[in-house]
């Protein structure tokens, strides 16, 4: 089902990716999330035969593409990609660049279902054109129809929007996470953007020296990650001692004690900047510096001599520190 | 002298040495129904034209792609450009030793024949391969990878790529290479003149023709001289901008973040490359090197140097080799300062008559060699005298001396060092020289210590490319070498044809070592260029 890499190695001189597992549904949208150099897009560019493991197996919908002496190339896997440089082919008319690829899969009718596709993605009245005349955020719209027309098996995105501007950014992510989930596919996306993962994506699997940190659904890798480097990867970190006892964890910042297996002693807790909030009767705290940020203000804060971000409507700080939210560092 | 005062001159001196030639030679027409009744010439030449192309990319887009897509060994790398660098002339002296119909070492094993249209071909084709490797192997190394990774991931197979993508890609830069080859064997001299005319029957072409009428009666061959060095311009300049017109010049915009090719190590495919070598230059020089040391021609077996001293010693080869060694570096001195002064001219006060000068310098070298010298014998084969106050007399009689060897020479390759560094000035940004300014630099002090230091490599590659041309040069010094100004080449040619062929091979040793020494000032700034 769906994407299944198991123990999947690669070395070029050092060691890209050490033993990966994945295990993406079919149907879901998945994020491989990482700093770059971690060998996320290593690990994509597996999946689509364009790179051969040096141990390990990959799946695609049960079969078994690249293995112990089997090598199914890229051409054969059946699957759509999108790179960071479009990628669209320049000597050919935008229709041209999506028929090309229904052609090559055998699908009748090409130039019909080609306009279309353009259609889906908002390209109306550029059939004609020649890629060069096309913004770049319109090169990438091209390639992502040519990705999906071919209805492939699964969809990969190597860091699809990285080239474009903010706006763009988040106009075509959500055109793109629509258009899947409307066909039903399986897409695969290599970020570094954590709030393209997050906001894209059912799963998340934040990637570091070419080992899964963490995978889970965005929501748990923001509030409840596994790791300090899952935790500051994905968002701002605040930390803050505490103490744990019969399986709780207290602190003066803590609204509620966190429940948390585990020997009693001094631990650490984490939360975001939006999980807290000045009020009374909480961790005592000195504001150094309020920054206005228009739909939100950021407070530097100083509490237990370590510093803080803190993420709050009004334009005043307190001199106390509640926090609603927290998770139990790990390590 | 101000800046615009040397300009100024240098303008003047263009248009004396190149706009008069050119002028006189395009005002000279008459009639051309004498050149246009020279169709086998006419035809020989469009076949050695196409037939040369088709050679050089049968063999250098192999080389090309091997060499884009595969890491081979430096040197390896480096060796690409050696067939074009040794003049073809060299190599066809070892083909006249390896396939001449009477004693040639392969035609007892097989049926080739050098002194035949085939045989120029090959030559030639060989010579000129590199241009289209290299054509071929930055156009390919511009590709954006990711373009070829796509058509993979939509289902085309490694060939449905190459040929839907890499090679249309690619095309418009190789498309330049072969227009180019086309052109320059349409202007060879050399290569016709060993094998063309000595072949029975006789293969002649446009540049021979130029040359016999000229050698058989130098005023009434003139008309006829002209006539073919016009239609030669058409075949050799004008078709193949029309091709390029024809083929349209559109350069496809690449993602500006494309990633580097990771290159698999060469393997077996480096054997492409070797191949070809060995065919383009180890065969020819190791023949050449071997003939110039045996004691028997035609045999290479034992070892003498009698050849050498013959050559060394005798007062009229080591004459040329001596006068082709100044008039090279003069050539190449002169050509430089006034390549970089146009070059920087133009990029930085462009103006219309500037780049008027600039189109003026650069059209030599698209002319062919021997219509080039055509013009120069035409504008200067009469003294002209200049008297002043009816007293002093200036008496400026250029033919048949090496002056006028040295204005052709500079003349001709002039594009090279006001190319390549106008595109070294290209890449130095302004706002460098602008900071020295404002640091306090006057302007000769911030040419000096900012901007020169920046082009020398530019510099340095364009005096050895002159230098290497000039130094080889034979299609323009055959017209214009007098009596007492014999040249390398021109030395050569004389002693393949009426003295011996094995002092010919050491003089053409000699050559083959300076293109080496040439070969590597060149290649060296490229390097320098490449890492930063």
């Amino acid at each position: 089902m769906g994407v299944n890499l198991r123990g999947v190695t690669k070395a070029w001189g050092k060691p890209i990716l050490r033993g990966l597992d994945l295990d993406i549904g079919t149907g879901e949208i998945f994020a491989l999330l990482g700093p770059s150099g971690c060998g996320k897009t290593t690990a994509l560019r597996i999946v689509a035969g364009l790179e051969t493991p040096d141990a390990g197996e990959v799946r695609i919908e049960d079969e078994l593409v690249a293995g112990p002496g089997v090598n199914v190339p890229t051409e054969a896997r059946r699957l759509g990609m999108v790179f960071q440089s479009y990628a669209v082919w320049p000597h050919m008319t935008v229709r041209e660049n999506v028929a090309w690829a229904l052609r090559l899969r055998g699908i009748a009718d090409a130039d019909r279902l080609a306009s279309e596709a353009l259609g889906r993605v908002r390209l109306v009245g550029f059939d004609d054109r020649f890629p060069g005349t096309l913004s770049g955020g319109q090169q990438q719209r091209v390639a992502i129809a040519r990705a999906l027309a071919c209805r492939p098996r699964v969809l990969l995105l190597d860091e699809p929007l990285s080239n474009l501007d903010a706006g763009l950014r988040e106009e075509l992510r959500d055109q793109v996470a629509v258009l899947a989930r409307e066909a039903g596919l399986t897409v695969l996306l290599v970020t570094h953007d954590q709030e393209e993962a997050l906001s894209m994506c059912d799963r998340v699997a934040v990637i570091a020296d070419g080992m899964v940190q963490q995978c889970a659904a965005p929501k748990e890798i923001y509030l409840r990650p596994k790791t300090r480097f899952v935790a500051g990867f994905v968002g701002i970190l605040n930390t803050l001692p505490a103490t744990r006892r019969d399986g709780a964890v207290t602190s003066p910042a803590l609204a509620a004690p966190l429940p948390s297996p585990g020997p009693d002693g001094p631990v650490e807790i984490g939360f975001r900047p939006e999980a807290a909030r000045f009020a009374e009767g909480g961790a005592p705290c000195a504001v150094s510096r309020a920054v206005y940020r228009g739909s939100f203000t950021r407070f530097h804060v100083r509490a237990d001599n370590r510093d803080l971000i803190v993420d709050g409507h009004g334009t005043a700080g307190g001199a106390a520190l509640r926090v609603d939210d927290a998770w139990v560092m790990a390590d | 002298m101000t800046r615009a005062a040397v300009l100024a001159l240098v303008g003047a001196l263009l248009v004396v040495f190149v706009g008069l030639p050119l002028g006189v030679l395009a005002l000279g027409v008459d009639d051309l129904g004498l050149a246009l009744a020279e169709v086998e010439a006419l035809g020989n030449t469009v076949l050695l034209a196409a037939g040369t192309a088709l050679v050089a990319c049968l063999t250098g887009i192999p080389v090309g792609w091997v060499a884009a897509r595969r890491q081979l060994p430096r040197l390896l790398e480096a060796a690409i450009v050696l067939p074009y660098a040794v003049p073809p002339y060299v190599t066809t002296i070892a083909w006249i030793l390896l396939a001449n119909p009477t004693n040639g070492v392969l035609t007892r094993f097989f049926p080739i024949n050098a002194y035949t249209l085939t045989g120029m071909v090959g030559v030639l084709g060989l010579h000129l391969s590199p241009v289209v490797a290299m054509a071929t192997r930055d156009a390919l190394g511009r590709i954006d990878p990711s373009l070829e990774e796509a058509a993979r991931v939509a289902g085309a197979t490694p060939l449905q790529v190459i040929r839907r993508v890499s090679l249309p890609l690619a095309l418009p830069g190789i498309g330049a290479a072969i227009s180019f080859v086309a052109s320059a064997a349409a202007a060879s001299f050399g290569v016709p003149y060993l094998l063309g005319a000595a072949a029975s029957p006789p293969v002649p072409v446009l540049t021979l023709r130029i040359y016999r009428a000229l050698e058989l009666s130098p005023v009434e061959g003139r008309p006829l001289a002209i006539g073919l060095s016009l239609v030669l311009l058409v075949v050799g300049v004008a078709l193949p901008a029309a091709f390029r017109l024809l083929q349209g010049s559109r350069a496809y915009a690449t993602a500006r973040v494309a990633r580097a090719r990771t290159l698999p190590p060469a393997g077996a495919a480096q054997a492409v490359v070797w191949a070809w070598l060995a065919l383009a230059v180890v065969l020819p020089i190791g023949t050449i090197a071997l003939t110039s040391v045996a004691p028997v021609f035609g045999r290479f077996d034992g070892f003498t140097l009698e050849h050498w001293a013959a050559v060394l010693g005798e007062p009229r080869s080591r004459g040329a080799l001596l006068r082709s060694a100044w008039l090279a570096a003069a050539a190449a001195t002169v050509a430089v300062a006034v390549g970089s002064l146009l070059a920087h001219a133009a990029e930085r006060t462009p103006s219309r008559a500037v780049s008027a000068l600039v189109g003026l310098a650069r059209a030599p070298w698209a002319v062919p060699g021997s219509v080039l010298a055509l013009g120069m014998i035409l504008a200067f084969s009469q003294e002209v005298r200049v008297i002043v106050l009816e007293r002093a007399t200036f008496a400026f009689a250029l033919a048949d001396t090496a002056w006028l060897l040295g204005i052709a020479y500079v003349v001709k390759s002039l594009a090279l060092p006001l190319d390549g560094v106008r595109a070294a000035v290209r890449t130095v940004d302004r706002s460098l020289e602008e900071a020295a300014r404002v640091s306090g630099a006057g302007w000769a002090a911030t040419q000096w210590n900012v901007v020169l230091p920046m082009l020398r490599p530019a510099i340095l590659a364009g005096w050895a490319l002159v230098f290497a041309s000039s130094f080889c040069e034979v299609s323009m010094s055959v017209l214009l070498r007098g009596p007492s100004t014999e040249v390398l080449g021109t030395r050569l040619f004389e002693l393949l044809s009426y003295g011996s062929p094995q002092q010919a091979a050491v003089v053409a040793m000699v050559v083959v070592g300076a293109v080496l020494v040439g070969a590597r000032f060149i290649a060296a700034p490229r390097r320098a260029a490449g890492g930063a």
